[in-house]
């Protein structure tokens, strides 16, 4: 075979030159002998090629370059994503998926993905600065407003004058939580603080015809907490806290003695098929 | 400054975790490379001897190290070749579901340079540009293969510094097939099903349409996320799937896989440390220098931390309450513009740091919308050399660069011929090291300086003021150092324009020579070293595994990268800094 020809030409060279520089350098065997054990053990023989030229030296180097690439292409580019796949789809096969909601058999969200609200009876997420709209999940990014960039002191000014429009019935002095009024890095973050939902309570009540007792308990009931109690932030996931919403509204216009109890089963109610998607 | 309880608690848990994985993966490593049994021999033992019948490659036989080095020029070579061509030539291939074109040749020449090199700058947005199959058989792919060859070079440079008269550093083929196999891949296919599991999603849908509660519609980009994001983080890579990175939910969706992604960019970086202390004979030489590493880590990610979580004053003048509120878990506070709601100041700020301090480059949050003096920490980070744990190996071995010069120092001081484990350090060793110190400095700022005088340079900058030039500076910083995080406003993207194709051939150039003119110089060093033999430690030997050699190892980083960037930190973050506190904005 062609292949195995530059091998056996390099080995003749390598002796050749083992023989000409073995009184420049230490022998090999020498050299394991005095050697700690950390060194490889007696019976390899080291490639002496200090003295061979360095386009022989590229030449003999080529095949192996371009074999171990294509060898190395193929069990982690193909072979291990594929195994990976497999796996995934075996055991995991809705976050494999993409952890997508579906209410009456249709994609409404992705519990991951943050999306766009602009009702009021519904919570809503942080701002996005993703282009050309908001929360587009197929072009991710921030601002890059840097801190002294006057475009980003105006963009907040407007931010919040717009928020404080949207719920004039927090009382007026009410600190504004920050995460409402800049932009995530992704575009689409899902999450707001629990400080940035309560802000959105009196609005989203009045907007349902419920108490703010009521829409504050189910805000209560969707707050996650750090990992381990000290990684992340405590957040509310907004999509699952506005169909927990709609699941309650739902039911409680169905029955009008529903008690509080009731929202324990909202998660399982938001898979029924009413939801304002019909509207 | 401002801490917050849970801030400090995430640094220290953090780094504790960190210790305890440091010994059972040198350990392993030192089982990969000294070719001791693994518990892969059974699975990939097969492979490997296929790999090495195929390369036509004799697995007992070592290299010098210039047949080391050219090996991995030339695989390198190949590998770079092989990207460009899958990158251009994409719409004809399979896996696209998304229909995305080939890609444009200057940005796939830019990306297959950023790939090879371990850099994973990404002037382009993933989810927009690249097929399936690109990231997975081009991208991905590389993420390991660049690892790979960035840890068998620090194997290779601990070999010429361990062992004593030599010729032989390790055989280059040898090193990267047992590399790739018995240490990335498995750990990558447990590591990829954790990720699964936390949401990041693994398939070959096209992006799913889903109709909101309010019929907004919604186009949600799906893939082959989670093998290469695994990689992408434990091999310092840090290219995203996404153009968000690891703030997309799909690619770091809780605080437990942000928690993964950070321990997994530093974990083979320090089990690399005690691999090496190990082969010295010695651990303890191994522990002076993850001390080292340590020290600097921790007052970097505690001075971002503090930063980031005191906010940006100009924002509560507006009335926007920025304090932590802690005890009442109601909101993290800080500075929030460019941050995740799961991740907050403090998951944020320690991601920011590790993925700077070691040359991984994914980011979780946007630089360019950090505080003066947060943003400035990750700057630091890349620019004292990435030897904070570092890049896959590039870490290691750029670190036992200033091992030798601070021996050379305290040498100096004393008037005595300077050794490092044994080894006389003499005039060639000093000449390699010192180019290999200069060479990463030389080329970030003089290329900062060109961004700066040049149209097309200038035209790409987002933000002005001296947040300007912190953003051309962070580019080349990042580029040279081979770590791809970014000040992203910089305008690099927009196919055709000027600065897209200034950045993308200076990008494309000094992240080459930032890879290989750095170690070239390295790897002769090693194979000089390889050739002494031991001197025995007399009463005049500096020890180098002790308390007073982590300190003049830190103070040798400090001062040769302060002397070297500080003019430029003067004229950028810090003046930007006063300014923020004093409301001026631009």
């Amino acid at each position: 075979m062609s292949a195995s020809r530059p091998a056996r030409r390099a080995s003749t060279s390598r002796s050749r030159e083992t023989a000409a520089t073995s009184k420049a350098v230490t022998s090999p065997e020498t050299a394991d002998k005095t050697a700690t054990e950390t060194t490889t053990d007696t019976s390899q023989q080291p490639d002496l090629q200090e003295r061979e030229p360095f386009w022989r030296m590229s030449l003999r180097l080529l095949r192996p370059a371009i074999v171990a690439t294509l060898a190395l292409t193929l069990i982690t580019g193909i072979i291990y994503p594929l195994v990976v796949m497999g796996l995934a789809q075996a055991i995991f096969p809705s976050q494999a998926n993409g952890s997508i909601i579906y209410v009456n058999g249709k994609p409404v969200a992705s519990s991951l993905i943050g999306e766009y609200w602009t009702q009021a009876r519904y919570f809503h997420g942080r701002p996005s600065a993703t282009l050309p709209g908001p929360y587009n999940a197929a072009n991710s990014g921030g601002s890059n407003l840097g801190p002294t960039n006057s475009a980003l002191k105006m963009t907040v000014k407007q931010r919040i004058a717009a928020l404080r429009k949207e719920n004039p019935d927090v009382p007026p002095g009410t600190p504004i939580p920050v995460d409402l009024v800049t932009a995530s890095a992704s575009g689409v973050d899902p999450d707001i603080s629990v400080a940035g939902a309560y802000y959105q309570i009196p609005r989203v009540a009045k907007a349902r015809h419920l108490s703010q007792a009521v829409v504050t308990q189910i805000v209560n009931a969707h707050i996650q907490g750090r990992f381990l109690g000290v990684f992340g932030e405590p957040r509310v996931n907004v999509v699952e806290l506005n169909m927990a919403l709609d699941a309650y509204s739902q039911q409680h216009a169905q029955s009008s003695h529903t008690s509080l109890a009731a929202e324990q089963d909202a998660p399982q109610a938001m898979k029924f098929p009413q939801s304002a998607a019909e509207e | 400054m401002t801490f917050t309880f849970n801030g400090v608690a995430q640094i220290l848990v953090f780094f504790a975790l960190l210790l305890l994985l440091t010994k059972p993966l040198g350990l392993y490593l030192v089982a990969v490379f000294e070719k001791k049994n693994t518990w892969f021999e059974p699975v990939f033992r097969p492979v490997e001897r296929a790999i090495y019948w195929a390369c036509g490659v004799d697995e007992r036989r070592e290299q010098g190290w210039k047949a080391y080095t050219i090996g991995m020029l030339l695989f390198e070579g190949a590998g770079l070749l092989l990207l460009y061509l899958i990158e251009r030539i994409q719409s004809a291939l399979p896996l696209n579901p998304a229909g995305q074109t080939n890609v444009d040749p200057l940005l796939s020449w830019n990306t297959a340079a950023s790939f090879t090199t371990n850099t994973n700058w990404q002037n382009y947005s993933g989810e927009t540009t690249m097929s399936y199959l690109t990231q997975m058989v081009g991208l991905a792919s590389h993420n390991f293969t660049s690892a790979a060859v960035g840890i068998v070079l620090a194997v290779a440079v601990v070999r010429g510094l361990t062992r004593r008269s030599v010729q032989h550093l390790g055989n280059f083929w040898v090193d990267l097939t047992r590399c790739t196999l018995y240490l990335l891949i498995p750990i990558c296919l447990v590591y990829a099903l954790f990720l699964v599991w936390q949401g990041v999603p693994d398939n070959f849908s096209g992006y799913i349409q889903v109709t909101s509660l309010e019929g907004f519609k919604q186009l949600i980009p799906q893939g082959p996320v989670a093998s290469q994001e695994a990689i992408k983080m434990l091999g310092t890579n840090g290219g995203g799937f996404f153009n968000a990175n690891s703030a997309y939910p799909y690619e770091n969706p809780t605080p437990f896989s942000n928690l993964i992604e950070m321990l997994s960019i530093f974990a083979i970086p320090a089990g690399l440390v005690y691999f090496f202390g190990k082969l010295t004979g010695d651990t303890k030489q191994g522990w002076a220098i993850f001390s080292a590493m340590a020290i600097l880590f921790l007052v970097g990610a505690f001075i971002a931390l503090g930063a980031e979580q005191a906010g940006n004053p100009q924002l509560t003048a507006l009335g926007v309450n920025q304090s932590a509120n802690e005890w009442a878990l109601a909101q993290p506070g800080g500075n929030m513009e460019g941050k995740e709601m799961r991740f907050g100041i403090g998951s944020s700020t320690l991601f920011a740091t590790v993925t700077t301090d070691a040359s991984c480059g994914a980011i979780n949050s946007w630089l360019d919308s950090y505080t003066p003096i947060g943003g400035m920490i990750p700057l630091v980070n890349m620019e004292l050399g990435e030897i904070v744990y570092g890049g896959v190996g590039s870490g290691l071995y750029g670190m036992l660069v200033f091992a030798i010069l601070a021996v050379f120092i305290a040498g100096l001081m004393v008037g005595r011929t300077p050794e490092y484990l044994g080894k006389k350090i003499e005039q060639y060793e000093m000449k390699m090291a010192s180019l290999a110190i200069l060479i990463l400095p030389a080329f970030a700022l003089s290329f900062t300086a060109l961004g700066l005088v040049t149209q097309p340079g200038l035209a790409a900058i987002a933000n002005g003021g001296p947040h300007g030039l912190t953003e051309v500076l962070y580019a080349y910083s990042s580029m040279v150092e081979n770590n791809g995080s970014a000040f992203a406003g910089l305008g690099t993207t927009t196919i055709g324009n000027p600065s897209f194709v200034f950045y993308n051939w200076t990008g494309a150039f000094v992240m080459l020579i930032g890879r290989f003119a750095f170690v070239i110089p390295i790897m002769a060093l090693a194979g000089s070293l390889g050739k002494k033999n031991v001197v025995p430690a007399g009463a005049g030997t500096f020890p180098t595994n002790g308390a007073l050699f982590t300190g003049l190892l830190i103070g040798v980083i400090i001062i040769v990268g302060a002397l070297t960037f500080f003019p430029a930190y003067a004229l950028g973050p810090i003046v930007e800094h006063l300014q923020m506190i004093n409301g001026i904005s631009h």
